[in-house]
């Protein structure tokens, strides 16, 4: 029985580790979505490319983890401006479909990761200069890296609600995504909008994919298993709702880890779609979403 | 009729307009002026343009030919945005509050264009008094409250851009006779208090001539008539233009 809680507990926190990551990832994600109604697939290209970004400075120009991790920030945020100025803005002048802006944003992704590959190999790369050490609570056992996992996951989905909520552009973003027309009745200028949620969207994309890469590697692909995530995590709490993307990516994450319990660990995967199919069926609009 | 009455000067000039949605014309060759002061309707038939009209000249829809221009300048190629800044106000027919957002968060995003904050909380005490049924729902889910509620709120919103032309699309739409006497009386109340000019689309004849100096009547995209209120008020039976 105490080996049981045990597990339960360490499986909890594994959870925990693995939903603050959705957690930021699907607010990231969601923002972007949320706002401007594009399904942007090439989240995970922008996430791959910061992420070689901080590899770059850390381990070409020695530069230190701090500066990787701003590398990291920077590159995503300039790569996610350049994907709507140079890929989706045109798409919109010429009254693309959504259908349309999806199969751009898809190819784009594809495209990206070869280049990435031709540019990098296929083989992994690591992003070092952190100091691993273990940490035991208990039962429960985790990485130094895993605790900065959910404190910096945390610090940064807690400043972007802040932001959203107190300030100024924060309420234009959350007025474009509430009732885009009505938004510029008041003067809000929609194209800015979008600008604003890809840089700050695809910032922290930059930063999530940094923090993947500290503890496990960077490779070409790495990016579409967590933007994935993301996409059920938003799906899961409500499109449309920040709060709700946080929960999606806790429940997510509490979901796969704690069905080890039950099946053995490949089957996250399919606990995870599992868990989208039945939220999907029994309440729709997700679990923040408006009924 | 407003109480400022027209001074004479033109604030808003339509001049031959034609737009549309897509590649469809709906709005063929319209010419209007609203002089400064003055509350000025826009009526027709479902369909005949109205909305179309108003959405292009506060730049929702793009003039395809023709001029708009306000205060003696051309703003047919401005964004909304500039012409919110210049003074036009638009309140959309459906859909006119941020559902999602608190009563308190709408009226600011009413004064979006005014950075300064001191500015904007003076605006908002001031609408505040005007319209105190929003003071009691500050908090409130803008999506929560009643369609009257709503409607007043989407007003002070516009009263928080210090509009000096407020387009109002069919503010009586899917509200009670009540309640609809009580927008119009508030319209009327901000007309006079506010010296705002109105550029008013409505299809209850009655309520609009109540406040309105002159009427024009849109048919399938065109403008078939132009009078005073009053002498609109004196034909006594309407059906024949619509």
């Amino acid at each position: 029985m105490n080996a049981d809680l045990g597990l339960a507990a360490q499986l909890a926190a594994n959870g925990l580790i693995a939903g603050s990551l959705y957690a930021l990832l699907g607010v990231s994600w969601g923002l972007i979505f949320a706002t401007t109604k594009i399904f942007h697939f090439a989240h995970a290209l922008t996430l791959a490319v910061a992420t070689y970004g901080a590899v770059l400075v850390v381990e070409r120009a020695g530069l230190g983890l701090p500066l990787g991790f701003v590398a990291a920030a920077v590159v995503g945020c300039l790569f996610g401006l350049a994907i709507e100025v140079g890929v989706y803005r045109p798409l919109r002048r010429v009254n693309a479909t959504q259908l349309n802006v999806f199969l751009a944003s898809l190819g784009f992704l594809i495209a990206g990761e070869s280049v990435l590959l031709i540019l990098f190999g296929p083989e992994a790369r690591a992003l070092p200069g952190f100091a691993v050490e273990g940490i035991a609570v208990g039962p429960v056992a985790f990485t130094t890296i895993e605790a900065l996992w959910i404190g910096a996951s945390w610090a940064l989905v807690l400043a972007l609600m802040a932001w959203l909520r107190f300030t100024r552009w924060g309420r234009a973003i959350r007025a474009v995504a509430s009732n885009p027309d009505l938004a510029q009745c008041v003067g809000v200028d929609r194209a800015r909008v979008f600008v604003l949620v890809f840089a700050v969207g695809s910032t922290l994309a930059g930063i999530g994919g940094a923090l993947i890469a500290l503890r496990d590697t960077a490779s070409p692909f790495m990016g579409v298993q967590p933007v994935l995530a993301a996409f059920i995590a938003v799906f899961l709490g409500g499109i449309g709702s920040i709060p709700g993307a946080i929960a999606g990516g806790l429940v997510l994450g509490l979901a796969e880890n704690m069905g080890g319990l039950f099946l053995p660990g490949h089957w996250q995967g399919v606990i995870a779609f599992v868990v989208l199919f039945v939220v999907l069926v029994v309440r729709p609009s997700g679990l923040f979403g408006a009924r | 009729m407003s109480a400022a009455g027209a001074d004479g000067a033109a604030l808003l000039r339509v001049d031959a307009l034609v737009t549309g949605y897509g590649a469809k014309q709906i709005v063929s060759g319209v010419s209007l002026d609203v002089r400064a002061g003055e509350v000025v309707c826009l009526m027709g038939h479902n369909g005949a343009g109205k909305t179309t009209l108003v959405k292009a000249v506060f730049g929702l829809l793009p003039v395809w030919q023709g001029s708009v221009s306000f205060d003696g300048d051309p703003i047919e190629r401005t964004s909304s945005a500039e012409r919110v800044r210049r003074g036009l106000a638009l309140v959309p027919q459906e859909r006119f509050v941020f559902a999602d957002l608190s009563v308190a968060e709408n009226l600011d995003l009413g004064a979006f264009s005014v950075t300064d904050a001191r500015v904007a909380q003076e605006r908002r005490d001031k609408v505040l008094a005007l319209l105190p049924v929003l003071a009691e729902r500050r908090r409130q889910l803008a999506g929560t409250l009643s369609g009257g509620e709503q409607r007043m709120l989407s007003l002070g919103m516009a009263l928080m851009m210090r509009p000096r032309l407020l387009l109002l699309d069919e503010p009586s739409l899917g509200l009670s006779p009540l309640l609809v006497e009580r927008i119009m009386a508030t319209i009327e109340r901000i007309v006079r208090e506010e010296r705002v000019t109105v550029l008013l689309v409505e299809q209850n004849v009655h309520q609009a001539l109540s406040i309105a100096d002159r009427v024009y009547i849109v048919r399938t995209g065109r403008l078939i008539l132009e009078e005073t209120a009053a002498a609109m008020a004196a034909r006594g039976e309407w059906w024949d233009l619509f």
